[in-house]
C-alpha cells in the first residue's frame, strides 16, 4: 500500500496535469479527489463520500448567496451600468495628469463591488474606459496597465465571488470575509491610484490632462449612479450591522437591482431571460468547482497530507512568518501558469490548517489568499488580465501591457508585505463591528 | 448563450429561474417579515428548495453551453489537431466524473428512500430533490458524452472559438 503522502503528493500532480490538459476546474479536482479517496478508503466509500458532498453543496443554502449576487449583478449590468462609474470619476478627475487613469481604477473599485470578478471587471472596464483613454492621448502601457490591474480589485471588494468560495470551502463566516475584505481593497485601489500619480509626475506624456468637466456635468454623472451606490452601501451595511444575513442581502440587491432596472427603463423580458441565463450558466460553472474542490479536499484530509506538511513546515524556520512567507512564495509560484480560482481551491486544504496552526486568522488568510490570487492576475506567463486587455486592445502587445503592470505589480507586492506584517488591515472592520 | 437554447437548454433555465426568483421572493419576503414582526415560518427550508433547483440545473446549463472553467495554457501551444483531442479527452474525463457523482448520489438516495426524509417545518419531501438533481447531473453527463463523440466540424469550432476568444 501506497504511502497516504505519497498518495496526496501525487494526487496533486496529477490535478496539475489535468489542469493543463484543459479539463474543466471542477472535473479535474473531483476526479482525482474521487480516484484518490478510493485508493486511501475503498472505492464503496469514495462514491458515497462524493455523493454526500455534491448533495450537501447543491442544498447548502448560504451557497444561494452566489447565483443571487451574480443575479444582482447581470440584472445591472443589463441595465447598462457599466460605464457610469467610470463616467463620473473621468469627470471629476479627468483634468488632472493621469486623471483619466485614476478614474479607471475607480470604475473598476466600482463595478467590482456589482461584479465580484475579477475578469469581468478588466473585461468591462476595459471596453469602456481603454478608448476614451487613447482617445485622449494616454500612453498605451499606462491605459492598458490601469485597466489590467484595476480589474483585479473585483476580487476583493466585497461582494467578491472569490471571497464566498473561500468562505463555503473553508466553513468561514461570508459576513467576516466581506468585512474583512473593505480595508484591504480600498487600500489598495488607492495605493495604484498613488502609482499612478507619481509615473505621471514623472513622465507627464504618459496621461496628459484633459479639460475640466463643469460642475453641472459633475452632478449629472453623480446622480446616474446614485441608485447603484445606495444599493451597494445598503446591501454592505445591512450585513455588517445584522440586518440580514450574506444570503438575504443578495436576495434583497437582486430585488433592488430588478427595481432599479425598472425605473431607468431597461427591465424587460428579453433582457430578464438574458440575465437569469447568464446568472444560471455562471452558477453552474462556480457549483462544479466547488463540488470538485471539496471532494479534492476530502481526498487531501482522508491521507493527512496536511498535517505532514504543516509538520515540514513547523520545522522551517522563522514560525509563522516564515510559514506565510513560505506560503507567499508557493501561491505566487503557482500563479505563474494557475489561475486564481484553482489555485485557490488546491492549497486551502493544506495551507489552511497550517495558517490555523500558527494561531493566524483563517478570516485574514482569507484575505490573504485572495489578495495574492489577484497578483496572478497580472504577472507573467498567466497573468490573465493582461490577455483580457489584449483582446479588448489587440494593437497594444502583450510585452506592453506586462510593462505597464509592473509598476502596479511593485505596489501590490508591497501591499501584500503591509497584509502579512499588519493582518490588522483586514481584521480591524470585522472586530470593530464585533463581526 | 449567444445563440437561441435548445429545448432542453430552455427547460433547464425555466426550471433554474424558477428555483433562482423563487430564492430571492422567499428571502426578500423573509427579511420584510423578520423587520415587520411578521416571521415567514420556513422561509430557510422554502429558499433551500429553490437553491436545488436552482444548483441542479445550472451545472446542466453550464455543461450544454461549454461553459466550464478551465485553464487555457498548454490547449493555447497546440495545433489545431491537438486542441481537438484535447477538447474530447477532457469531456470524456468530464463525463467519468458525472458518472462518479451520479454513481455516489444514486447510492444515498436508494439508501435513504425509505427513510422519507423531509424538513422539520414545512415538511417538504428531500427524495424528490436528490431525485432531480440526478437527472440534472444525467443531462450534464450526457452534455459531456455529446462533446466526446461530437462531429469533427463541431469540434473544431469549439476549438476556434476558443482560439479565437483566447484573450477575451
Amino acid at each position: 500500500m501506497m504511502q497516504p503522502e505519497v498518495l496526496c503528493a501525487l494526487g496533486f500532480v496529477a490535478v496539475i496535469v489535468l489542469l493543463l490538459l484543459r479539463t474543466p476546474i471542477g472535473v479535474a479536482l473531483g476526479l482525482i479527489g474521487l480516484a484518490g479517496l478510493a485508493i486511501a478508503l475503498s472505492p464503496e466509500a469514495a462514491l458515497v463520500k462524493t455523493g454526500v458532498i455534491a448533495w450537501e453543496t447543491v442544498s447548502k443554502y448560504e451557497l444561494g448567496v452566489l447565483p443571487l449576487f451574480l443575479f444582482m449583478a447581470n440584472v445591472l449590468f443589463s441595465a447598462g451600468v457599466s460605464s457610469l462609474f467610470f463616467d463620473a470619476a473621468a469627470k471629476f478627475v479627468g483634468h488632472r495628469r493621469g486623471g483619466l487613469a485614476l478614474a479607471s481604477i475607480a470604475g473598476c473599485a466600482g463595478f467590482g463591488a456589482i461584479s465580484g470578478s475579477s475578469l469581468a471587471t478588466a473585461a468591462t472596464m476595459g471596453l469602456v474606459a481603454l478608448p476614451e483613454m487613447r482617445k485622449a492621448g494616454y500612453a498605451p502601457q499606462l491605459a492598458a496597465g490601469s485597466l489590467a490591474a484595476g480589474g483585479t480589485l473585483g476580487s476583493l471588494i466585497p461582494p467578491s465571488a472569490a471571497l464566498i468560495v473561500f468562505g463555503v470551502i473553508a466553513e468561514q463566516s461570508i459576513r467576516k470575509l466581506f468585512m474583512a475584505g473593505i480595508v484591504p481593497a480600498l487600500t489598495q485601489a488607492l495605493m495604484y491610484m498613488a502609482v499612478i500619480s507619481i509615473v505621471c509626475r514623472i513622465n507627464p506624456k504618459l496621461g496628459p490632462a484633459q479639460p475640466r468637466a463643469p460642475w453641472s456635468a459633475r452632478v449629472r454623472a453623480l446622480a446616474a449612479i446614485a441608485d447603484i451606490v445606495l444599493l451597494i452601501v445598503a446591501v454592505l451595511t445591512g450585513i455588517m450591522v445584522g440586518w440580514f444575513t450574506p444570503t438575504e442581502a443578495a436576495s434583497v440587491g437582486a430585488i433592488a437591482a430588478l427595481v432599479i432596472a425598472g425605473f431607468r427603463g431597461k427591465l424587460s423580458r428579453a433582457m430578464l431571460l438574458e440575465a437569469l441565463t447568464k446568472t444560471l450558466q455562471t452558477a453552474g460553472m462556480i457549483y462544479l468547482v466547488i463540488i470538485g474542490a471539496l471532494i479534492f479536499s476530502a481526498f487531501v484530509s482522508a491521507t493527512g497530507f496536511a498535517t505532514y506538511i504543516s509538520h515540514l513546515v513547523d520545522a522551517a524556520p522563522g514560525g509563522a512568518l516564515g510559514a506565510v512567507l513560505l506560503m507567499t512564495v508557493v501561491l505566487l509560484l503557482l500563479g505563474t501558469f494557475i489561475d486564481g480560482m484553482g489555485i485557490m481551491l488546491l492549497v486551502t486544504p493544506i495551507f489552511l490548517p497550517i495558517v490555523q496552526s500558527h494561531g493566524l486568522s483563517p478570516i485574514w488568510f482569507g484575505i490573504f489568499l485572495v489578495r495574492t490570487m489577484e497578483i496572478g492576475l497580472i504577472h507573467p506567463p498567466v497573468g490573465m488580465n493582461i490577455y483580457v486587455i489584449h483582446g479588448i486592445a489587440k494593437d497594444i502587445g502583450v510585452m506592453t501591457i506586462f510593462r505597464g503592470v509592473i509598476p502596479f505589480l511593485l505596489s501590490d507586492l508591497v501591499h501584500l508585505g503591509l497584509l502579512i506584517a499588519f493582518p490588522m488591515i483586514a481584521l480591524w472592520l470585522p472586530q470593530l463591528l464585533g463581526a | 448563450m449567444a445563440k437561441r437554447p435548445s429545448p432542453l437548454g430552455a427547460g433547464l433555465i425555466l426550471v433554474g429561474s424558477v428555483g433562482l426568483l423563487g430564492a430571492m421572493l422567499v428571502d426578500g419576503l423573509a427579511v420584510t417579515g423578520r423587520h415587520l414582526d411578521l416571521p415567514f415560518t420556513g422561509s430557510i427550508e422554502l429558499s433551500q428548495v429553490c437553491v436545488v433547483l436552482l444548483a441542479s440545473c445550472s451545472i446542466a446549463l453550464a455543461t450544454l453551453s461549454r461553459g466550464h472553467a478551465v485553464v487555457d495554457l498548454l490547449h493555447q501551444r497546440l495545433g489545431p489537431g491537438g486542441q481537438r483531442l484535447m477538447l474530447r479527452l477532457a469531456a470524456f474525463l468530464g463525463f467519468i466524473f458525472l458518472a462518479g457523482l451520479i454513481l455516489g448520489l444514486g447510492w444515498l438516495a436508494s439508501d435513504l428512500w425509505n427513510g422519507r426524509e423531509h424538513t422539520e417545518l414545512l415538511n417538504i419531501p428531500i427524495r424528490w430533490q436528490r431525485v432531480l438533481m440526478i437527472a440534472c447531473l444525467v443531462i450534464a453527463a450526457g452534455g459531456f458524452l455529446l462533446h466526446v463523440f461530437a462531429p469533427e466540424a463541431e469540434i473544431e469550432t469549439t476549438a476556434k472559438n476558443d482560439r479565437e476568444g483566447r484573450g477575451e
